[in-house]
């Protein structure tokens, strides 16, 4: 069935309206976020169009704190852009396993010149063009949770009542690892904290603080602004 | 209210939803994990020896079975990748390879039998931790060109994963079974050569070459 001309913009419209809606009780029902962002600047850095970087999550052993995984696809979607290449953790992994494995991956700075002294690796970081490893560490927890919330059906319909509330914490820290310098270049942390709110009045109304896409943001453009420099 | 309830259930397809309710929420449910994955190749220096890789029906059936109580069943087949594991484990870490499936004399340098030999896994509900974790443990016997065995050696394997990225027991012990594998094939392609039983072979392997080169010569 064809649209005619005013029934497209009628359409184009009614969809306008929504995303407005949408937009607005998105932002609306948004808790407040606190965000602070800090970097500890050890030697120059600089990137070229040719040169790219990864981010990965310290997952070495006997971590107890592993970071999310989508904490770190946040950080290097955030951060790829035209003027940094960055690759994804699992394809760069795979590209040099098994040298960043668990059991395997250098924990400090100070191991990473005899792991760019193994040829095969070298020559693989060489042709990827990899010039900064970035660990990742930290994760975001609940540290408080108040009230309660009643939900019931009945015969004619059902609903929720009370009051529930909720802080996440989220302290992230960035190490930026030069292969170029085989030396740590500095670190960037970020920390978040917000408080969550969900009143039921009949229909549950969710007010999330968005405490760990806030502290992804952050660390992201600290980091480009610290690697571009 | 009670009339209602009854006339629901009378339709068939109402009392198979209540079941399955129940059977979910009962927390007593099924939990099969079976690995379906490829592996990168090690980036590592291949030993010069060439292996026939010999992979038994053990192996490549390898399912673990376990009921815990309040949680449910759990199977993890790990069985069914061991051959695609070890195909890329060898392409980086051997000169040549080939797959056979019963121990006897070969035209390679030796012949080898990985086995799993144990296999155990933790969800966080038992632990109290954020960690789905999963131990295995292989033996390798290596046997040479003549299939005489030289000895074995155990290589223990561990992966685990952070309950918060995954949505429930089956993925995060997927997760957790899969590390454990790359664990395996990390620290076999790295410390292959430095086994005290695998540089001797080595040795001998060359000694036997040079021989054979010098017999070629003088005929």
């Amino acid at each position: 069935m064809k649209k005619t001309g005013k029934t497209k913009i009628a359409d184009a419209h009614s969809s306008l309206c929504r995303c407005i809606i949408l937009g607005l009780g998105f932002v609306l029902l948004s808790g407040c976020v606190t965000a602070t962002v800090q970097e500890v600047r050890e030697r120059a850095t600089g990137i070229t169009l040719s040169d790219a970087v990864v981010v990965l999550g310290q997952r070495s052993r006997p971590s107890t704190n592993e970071t999310e995984i989508d904490f770190i696809t946040c950080v290097a979607d955030n951060l790829d852009n035209n003027a940094i290449k960055v690759f994804k953790e699992q394809e760069f992994v795979d590209a040099t396993f098994p040298w960043f494995e668990p059991r395997t991956a250098p924990v400090n700075a100070s191991e990473l010149p005899a792991l760019l002294d193994e040829p095969l690796l070298a020559q693989r970081l060489e042709q990827l063009g990899l010039r900064y490893v970035i660990w990742v560490q930290g994760q975001t927890k609940r540290v408080s949770q108040a009230g309660s919330m009643t939900c019931g059906v009945g015969a004619g319909g059902g609903g929720c009542f009370g009051f529930l509330t909720w802080e996440n914490d989220a302290s992230y820290e960035a190490t930026i690892w030069d292969t170029r310098e085989q030396r740590a270049a500095g670190r960037v942390s970020s920390d978040a904290a917000g408080t969550s709110y969900m009143p039921a009045l009949v229909v549950p109304i969710p007010i999330i603080a968005r405490v760990q896409n806030n502290a992804c943001t952050g660390l992201a453009n600290q980091l480009e602004g610290f690697i571009v420099n | 209210m009670s009339n209602h309830l009854m006339i629901t259930l009378q339709r068939p397809a109402q009392w198979l939803f209540l079941a399955t309710c129940l059977t979910l929420g009962s927390g007593c449910a099924s939990n099969r994990i079976a690995l379906d994955t490829d592996f990168p190749v090690p980036l590592v220096a291949s030993s010069p020896t060439r292996v026939a890789i010999v992979l038994t029906p053990e192996l490549q059936n390898y399912v673990h079975n376990e009921k815990i109580s309040k949680q449910g069943d759990y199977s993890i087949n790990v069985g069914a990748v061991q051959k695609r594991l070890f195909n890329r484990v060898a392409q980086g870490a051997f000169g040549g390879h080939t797959f056979t499936d019963s121990v006897a004399a070969t035209t390679y340098d030796g012949l080898l039998v990985p086995n799993i030999t144990e296999l155990q896994f933790a969800t966080p509900n038992q632990t109290r931790t954020d960690y789905y974790e999963v131990w295995m443990r292989y033996r390798f016997d290596l046997y040479d060109s003549k299939a005489a065995l030289l000895g074995s050696w155990d290589l223990p394997a561990y992966g685990k994963a952070n309950q918060t990225n995954y949505s429930n027991d089956t993925q995060g012990l997927y997760a957790a079974a899969l590390a454990a594998c790359r664990d395996m094939a990390a620290m076999f392609s790295l410390n292959f050569s430095s086994e005290q039983l695998v540089r001797e072979w080595i040795a001998a392997t060359a000694v036997n070459s040079a021989k054979d080169s010098d017999l070629d010569a003088t005929q």
